[in-house]
């Protein structure tokens, strides 16, 4: 058989003919490379490769506009742009007007144009779910985010850092 | 963007061999594909469109600098030193040599396949070739793989 025929066999699938391979000495030797190849392929192919620490941050710091300030697309008679510290701003207003949140904190970074990336802290009371409680806190500033500055917040990290507890 | 940057990274190591050089690809990659999001029509997948980015500039590199010789990278588990482990190690690091001898455009088909997983139809879109061309050019690899692989021994 066909050494691209073979090769075929082990990498795709395609049909074998097993009585031919059976007899043919040329054909098992080949098969044998091929398949010790493969496996070699494979195991390079599920070897973990991971992107270094600190790809995605540099990333983010060369797509934020001058200032840190997010650029809004579109305007006929000069540019606006927001600031990413009034994007926190908002954003924290946002997050510390949901019930059960007593403190936020944000951090915003420019994404683009007109887009933003929020990192969220929260102190929260004890008692409410914090999965459902991040959920109503992402949920709110991405509303009042758009409604206020324009920006779109494209991605929000939430973290629940503490519990506030009650006044003794 | 989390999910898409080791992916990103990994088609980037691939095509270069050099980790320095693959975050540099990696990274100018990223940025680009970032920026143009407010242009990104949804006219294919979003990694399709991603995974075009990172191999264009691959290929770029390439090109601008021919012949890549790559740097070590740990492909062994660690904590496994048996002859077994060490020799499958040492035709690991051949392997990855065979791949970075491929011509640029087998090279990013075979890697986009065999690395990454994607269809054909996929691979055509991110190369901006026909199917029948990105078989053409896996099987050619492959064949070429295979040849390589016994000089080895």
């Amino acid at each position: 058989m066909e050494l691209a025929a073979l090769v075929a066999q082990v990498a795709e699938g395609a049909p074998a003919d097993p009585a031919h391979q059976g007899e043919c000495p040329y054909c098992q030797a080949a098969l044998g490379r091929i398949r010790e190849l493969w496996s070699d392929v494979r195991a390079l192919a599920t070897f973990p490769v991971r992107a270094p620490r600190g790809l995605l941050d540099e990333v983010r710091a060369r797509v934020s506009g001058p200032a840190g300030a997010v650029t809004l697309p579109d305007v006929t008679r000069g540019n606006t742009q927001v600031s990413e510290g009034v994007l926190a701003g908002v954003a924290r207003e946002a997050a510390q007007a949901v019930p059960g949140v007593a403190f936020a904190s944000v951090l915003a970074h420019a994404a683009g144009p007109g887009s933003v990336v929020l990192r969220v802290r929260l102190v929260t009371a004890y008692g409410p779910s914090l999965p459902v409680l991040a959920a109503a806190v992402r949920e709110r500033i991405v509303t009042h985010v758009r409604r206020i500055t324009g920006v779109r917040v494209t991605e929000v990290d939430v973290s629940v850092d503490d519990l506030a507890t009650p006044a003794a | 963007m989390r999910r898409h940057q080791d992916s990103t990274y990994r088609v980037a190591l691939r095509m270069l061999g050099s980790k320095v050089d693959a975050e540099d690809a990696a990274q100018e990659a990223l940025v680009q594909a970032w920026r143009g999001l407010a242009t990104f029509r949804g006219e294919s997948a979003f990694s399709t469109w991603l995974y075009r980015i990172v191999t264009n500039r691959c290929l770029n590199v390439r090109a601008a600098r021919g012949p890549l010789e790559p740097l070590p990278e740990v492909l062994v588990d660690r904590g496994s030193d048996t002859l077994d482990a060490l020799e499958r190690s040492e035709r690991l690091h051949a392997l990855v040599r065979g791949v970075l001898e491929l011509s640029a455009g087998q090279r990013a088909a075979l890697v986009l396949r065999e690395f990454e997983g994607l269809s054909y139809e996929e691979i055509a879109q991110v190369l901006g070739v026909t199917v029948p061309a990105v078989k053409g050019r896996i099987h050619r690899a492959r064949l070429a793989l295979l040849e390589a692989s016994s000089r080895w021994r």
